[in-house]
């Protein structure tokens, strides 16, 4: 297989549809992807095909890639889509439990169906969070957060990962974590929206 | 300007090794968690929102959250990287016909040809290639890397195809099986299957290197 002496290189070459580029690519990524589905609860066969059909899009879209995340980070993003069009759809097909929630029940009314609004607002709030989270120090609590909460770890888990020696250790670094991210937040919005 | 370089360094890039870095150095601090029943309540409240704003933000999944599925999912089975790149082609080839209407490379050439009134002669004259050479690149009877990759960029553009439709077919090409080989190998000895085995190796690592010189040279006609 033909080496790519850096990144850039490597990325031209994917531009190209060089397949000794796209074979590397593969090579480096292909494993962590289908393990990343795994991670998610999916079978060996859906990870594959989650895998394969992300590197395709990949292959579609690599010419107005732009390299701010990483390519590990940016086919990661583009599998995790096929992953929630996936849960979607299973979603889509009605089971006995969504009609009954459909119908609704006399002491239960159905609930209201999600307008999207909060969705969009949600989404506008992350950059002061993300901003947030890069300024917590030590790096250890912001760490934990991620970990904890974006990542859906618990505590053992995020213990072990970060090779902590305990659960409860885990525990009061998220909670220093966001002890910390509040405190930023709350100065943010004191500075205003320059912060 | 460097602090704030680094306090912008993002969480969500660090990998697991830089996190259990850090996790490890400077000094142990007491456990003791602080006994503040609302401010608890509240942090909760704040990892929660923290959460659902990340999951709508359209973020991609953090390195770490990456780097433990690595670590922890360990797959039944590998995969080779043949395999992987057949499945991949094979998407590919699906995302095409969906895209461009056609089965082929050829098809593509040929139907955009039609829809832009150019005759094959035209066609043939605009892509430097003799007659019988350009219809049995629209029969996909000849892989594109052996046009000329000039002449095909020019006709490309006069029936205004894009680049990337015409590289992607040429990948699905390159990622099929040869099927010269396996006929050899049907009617010849075992020996005979190993040398036309190791044959059909070279000749492929071959073609797909002049394909690599060719699309540079096709890219580069755009």
């Amino acid at each position: 297989m033909a080496g790519f002496g850096d990144r850039d290189e490597l990325l031209a070459a994917l531009k190209r549809f060089d397949p000794f580029a796209w074979e590397r690519l593969v090579g480096d990524h292909y494993s962590r992807i289908r393990r990343f589905a795994l991670s998610r609860r999916f079978s060996e066969v859906d990870a594959d095909e989650i895998a394969s059909e992300a590197f395709a899009i990949a292959a579609r879209r690599i010419r107005s890639y732009v390299p701010d995340k990483g390519l590990d980070r940016w086919l990661a993003q583009i599998a995790w889509n096929q992953m929630l069009k996936r849960w979607a759809a299973a979603k889509a097909a009605p089971t006995i439990e969504d009609i009954d929630g459909l119908v609704g029940t006399k002491d239960e009314p159905r609930a209201a169906p999600s307008s999207g609004v909060n969705e969009g607002r949600r989404a506008n709030a992350w950059p002061n969070l993300d901003l947030g989270l890069s300024r917590i120090r030590p790096r250890k609590y912001a760490d934990a957060v991620v970990m904890h909460d974006i990542n859906g770890m618990g505590y053992p888990e995020v213990a072990a990962a970060l090779h902590l020696g305990s659960a409860e250790a885990a525990r009061v670094y998220v909670f220093r974590g966001r002890k910390a991210l509040k405190a930023i937040l709350e100065k943010q919005a004191e500075d205003g929206p320059k912060c | 300007m460097l602090k704030d370089a680094v306090s912008m360094e993002n969480p969500l890039n660090r990998s697991l090794d830089e996190m259990r870095k850090d996790s490890q150095g400077g000094e142990r601090e007491p456990l003791e968690l602080e006994q503040d029943l609302v401010a608890g309540a509240e942090l909760e409240a704040l990892g929660q929102g923290l959460a659902e704003v990340y999951s709508a933000s359209g973020e991609p999944p953090t390195r770490s959250a990456l780097d433990w599925a690595f670590e922890q999912f360990q797959p039944q089975r590998e995969v080779d990287i043949a395999s992987a790149m057949a499945a991949i082609s094979a998407h590919i080839e699906r995302d095409l016909v969906k895209e461009t209407g056609a089965r082929s490379l050829g098809e593509m050439l040929s139907r955009a040809r039609s829809q832009s009134g150019v005759s094959v002669a035209e066609a043939s004259t605009l892509a430097s290639m003799a007659e019988p050479a350009y219809r049995n690149l629209e029969m996909d009877r000849m892989p594109a890397w052996l046009a000329p990759a000039q002449g095909l960029a020019t006709l490309c553009r006069r029936l205004g195809i894009d680049s990337d439709p015409v590289l992607r077919w040429c990948v699905v090409r390159l990622a099929a099986p040869s099927h010269s080989a396996h006929g050899r190998r049907a009617s010849g000895q075992m020996d005979d299957a190993a040398k036309s085995e190791e044959g059909s190796r070279r000749a492929r690592e071959d073609m797909r290197s002049k394909y690599v010189a060719w699309s540079k040279s096709f890219s580069d006609g755009f």
